[in-house]
């Protein structure tokens, strides 16, 4: 290596190998499956929903991509005892992430519009991306203490950019009316002084971080996290344990448990605000609030699959050692492949630890359905009050399936996420969801040159294949985790009863002229319901005794 | 005579049997029988990727046994974690400890666990090793951090104590918190400390029992007297100047030119003088050897 730019950008390129083509596989994987979806539905890109879509996608892909573009390039304190100034340390690694991503958001809008005819813009994204990316910079390098300042300091940029976004596509606080083609003077000044701004607060975080002395605090988070101690810990807090699993139930609920419940009290805190205000208006068009409410019945269960992950991960590495921390030492921080020590040997069965956390589970999602159902509750007895029209909760040929499979989906989703988190490490994660979305993009490019009946076969097959696979996969689990010696009777009564009461709930529902791919699904969908039971002691044995 | 196990009268606490592990094509624990006795402080000591920690982890049931087989008190601590972790105290490598909890909250989620936890012992810890209850973990110093691991460690009065590199990075003080706990641990009858290091001032200091581990495979195990009164530095007068080194029985390492030869051997004093007079030399001086020149000798082998 001649330079030190050159040293750098070898070592990016070569630690971020697989990372940066798995994030931007990960990252398009949303947008293909959506786009392809709407194309093979026949929907035209002068549709409306275009627009919008554009604009909800493009932050999320922006996002996915700098995770990668963060894991290649490393924390910046590897630098700090490098003869460099930190304006040269910071320097080199906003332009090069910022170029980086820049290009992957060109050439992902370059791909939707040749595959789709998308028509994203290319200018404008890939200035904001490249802004975005000094924003992400500087909240990875000022020196937080806890979450609450990450969440924070993270959450306001967030906001404001996605405000000024949305005034790119409309007006400020409406939905988006049409692209972001033409990128104005005032534009680009304002994207220039946005990524200075985030350079010389980066730059400071640096002059703070380097030689190791604590950032300037305002003490809002502790008094926050103080708050929230008082909330949730409450008398559980200060008393003696009844026993391991009373301790542990706290652990698991206290750690990771609330997250699905609060996350939707605060989803649902917006459209029932609006009800409230709305109810003493004069009546309005309720479908936008009645859709989403309804809409994050389904949405729960999507949260429940990532907060399910939650279920494996540790919190417990020394980080007073540590600095800063890029992406991928956050990850190996609270992920690793094998449970950590201060979890392992704590003196209790498998089958008990899995006992606890699916009960922590099934507390997480039953509070989470229930506020859920409030919510849908409070809109329906405002409209019944109002005179509305009652909407009911069937979906054509779906029958009243649609309440059943938004309580259950959370549990089905977070129970087996926790179980196959425990033994996937967090590349596999990484790569697994990558290769779901390379094969989703193969699927669709085929799925987009076949006529619709075509596509339906193949997706009335899929699905059955799958809900064979899942059904032998449950079998096969419950045999292992028997011979295993890892169920109890009362676990196998509570499997067995579930099932079937899922399946004489699914009949006495049931549409009244089923698609014949009904049936597989129902019997996958009862079984995707009890193979935590099975699986979840062995995958927990897997990770606890490597 | 050393072996690879440690001569006692007393039952072992541990017992592993030709236990091999392998990390994708590494091997980090080759065929290794180990039995440690009940009572008294055993050193386990190895380099640096020697398995010192691989071997430990073993026994606490977070690695299973590819071959062989591990019993700590009887019991296969993978089968049965109750049985073998509810009599164990832990103190890892990394002081693993979850850094969102307060140093109190730590305290009272781990008694639950133990039976025997003793509340008063745990409050007196907490005391000497000067702990905030309201900090919390993750902002705790590296020493901080170490005594709160060893207070969950011994609280709970443990019949087998597994200590994995304790005074790593730690400066005197807290080490000689840990150096005492170690003591007062033994200072209850019949309980068993054991712990991994390759500070040997501190293990010569505690340990009544030394295994030496390199490569992945037990190299030595004996006791501490043993093991000294074992190993000695001698050096032989030759009557004419040699450019070899004759060969001398236990010698482990030679050094020397001419006349005059340095031997690092393993063999008691007497036996080795009978052996250096049926050379035709006369032993210049014979020295016994501190640990660290054992070990050093031992794995440069």
């Amino acid at each position: 290596m001649r330079s030190i730019t050159q040293a750098i950008l070898w070592e990016t390129l070569s630690r971020g190998r697989w990372s940066l083509p798995g994030l931007f596989l990960l990252g398009n994987g949303l947008p293909l499956l959506v786009y392809g979806s709407l194309y093979g539905s026949g929907i035209k890109a002068a549709d409306p929903i275009y627009v919008i879509l554009q604009f909800s996608l493009l932050p999320l892909v922006i996002l996915q991509f700098a995770m990668g573009i963060s894991i290649a390039q490393g924390p910046m304190s590897r630098l700090y005892t490098w003869p460099v100034s930190s304006n040269t340390i910071v320097a080199w690694h906003t332009l090069s992430g910022a170029a980086i991503l820049a290009v992957e958001t060109a050439l992902a809008a370059y791909l939707y519009n040749w595959l789709f005819d998308a028509q994203w813009p290319i200018l404008g994204p890939m200035l904001f991306a490249a802004v975005a990316w000094s924003a992400f910079q500087l909240l990875q390098f000022i020196p937080t203490q806890n979450s609450v300042s990450v969440v924070f300091l993270w959450s306001c940029p967030l906001f404001l950019s996605l405000l000024w976004m949305m005034s790119r596509y409309g007006s400020w606080l409406s939905p988006p009316t049409h692209y972001w083609r033409e990128v104005t003077l005032a534009d680009s000044t304002f994207l220039a002084i946005a990524a200075a701004i985030c350079y010389a607060l980066t730059n400071t975080g640096v002059q703070y971080s380097r030689p190791n002395e604590p950032f300037p605090r305002l003490g809002i988070s502790k008094w926050l996290i103080a708050r929230w101690e008082s909330l949730t810990l409450g008398t559980w807090g200060q008393s003696r344990f009844r026993s391991a699993v009373d301790a542990q139930l706290w652990y698991e609920f206290i750690l990771k448990g609330w997250a699905l419940p609060f996350l939707t009290a605060v989803v649902m805190f917006f459209p029932l605000i609006t009800i409230l205000v709305r109810f003493f208006l004069p009546p309005r068009n309720w479908d936008g609030v009645i859709e989403l409410v309804l809409a994050f019945g389904a949405v729960q269960s999507a949260l429940a699959l990532i907060f399910g992950i939650l279920f494996s991960l540790e919190y417990s590495t020394n980080r007073s050692d540590k600095r800063d921390e890029g992406f991928e030492d956050l990850l190996g921080t609270f992920y690793s492949e094998s449970m950590g020590s201060f979890l392992a040997v704590r003196p209790i069965e498998n089958r008990m630890f899995s006992n606890i956390i699916l009960w922590t589970i099934a507390k997480s999602t039953a509070l989470s359905s229930v506020i859920w159902l409030a919510g849908l509750i409070a809109v329906f007895l405002v409209m019944w009050l109002k005179n509305q029209t009652p909407v009911t909760l069937t979906v054509p040929g779906f029958g009243a399936w649609l309440l059943p499979l938004a309580i259950l989906g959370p549990w089905i989703c977070m129970a087996n996420a926790a179980s196959f988190a425990f033994i996937a490490a967090h590349r596999g994660l990484i790569f697994l969801v990558g290769g779901i979305a390379t094969m989703s993009l193969l699927l669709l490019i085929a799925i987009a040159q076949l006529p619709r009946e075509v596509f339906l076969q193949i997706s009335v097959v899929g699905l059955s294949i799958v809900s064979v696979c899942i059904v032998m996969l449950t079998s096969w689990v419950f045999y292992r985790s028997g011979r295993a010696n890892q169920l109890t009777s009362a676990t196998q009564v509570l499997s067995v009863s579930l099932a079937v009461g899922i399946l004489v709930v699914a009949f006495f529902l049931r549409p009244t002229d089923p698609p014949l791919v009904a049936f597989p699904l129902t019997l996958a969908i009862a079984a995707a319901a009890i193979l935590p039971f099975a699986a979840l002691p062995l995958t927990i044995g897997a990770s606890r005794h490597r | 005579m050393m072996s690879d196990t440690f001569s006692s009268s007393s039952s072992p606490i541990v017992t592993i049997d030709r236990l091999s592990r392998h990390f994708g094509h590494k091997l980090a624990l080759n065929n290794v029988s180990l039995s440690i006795p009940r009572g008294g402080v055993v050193g386990l000591i190895g380099g640096n990727g020697a398995g010192k920690t691989t071997l430990l982890r073993h026994l606490l049931g977070m690695l299973k046994a590819q071959t062989g087989s591990v019993k700590v008190f009887g019991l296969d601590p993978v089968a049965n974690p109750v049985g073998v972790l509810g009599k164990t105290g832990y103190m890892s490598e990394d002081r693993n400890l979850p850094n969102w909890m307060r140093v109190r909250d730590l305290i009272r989620y781990s008694a639950a666990f133990y039976p025997t936890w003793d509340d008063r012992y745990a409050e007196e810890l907490r005391d000497a090793f000067d702990l905030d209850p309201k900090a919390r973990v993750g902002n705790l110093s590296r020493g901080q951090r170490a005594r709160a691991n060893l207070l969950v460690a011994l609280a709970h009065r443990p019949e087998l104590l597994v200590l994995d590199e304790p005074s790593s990075g730690l400066d005197p003080v807290v080490r000689r918190d840990i150096l005492g706990a170690i003591i007062r641990t033994i200072g209850e009858e019949g309980r068993t400390v054991l712990f991994s290091s390759h500070l040997l001032d501190e293990v010569e200091r505690v340990a009544d029992r030394v295994a030496i581990i390199h490569e992945g495979k037990i190299m030595l195990a004996a006791s501490m007297d043993e093991i000294k009164e074992s190993h000695r530095r001698m050096t032989l007068r030759f009557q004419q100047p040699l450019t070899q080194a004759p060969k001398f029985v236990g010698s482990l390492s030679c050094d020397g030119d001419g006349p005059e030869w340095t031997y690092v051997c393993s063999g008691e004093s007497g036996q080795l003088r009978e052996a250096a007079h049926a050379l035709g030399a006369t032993v210049v001086s014979d020295a016994a050897l501190s640990l660290d020149e054992i070990f050093v000798t031992r794995v440069t082998q």
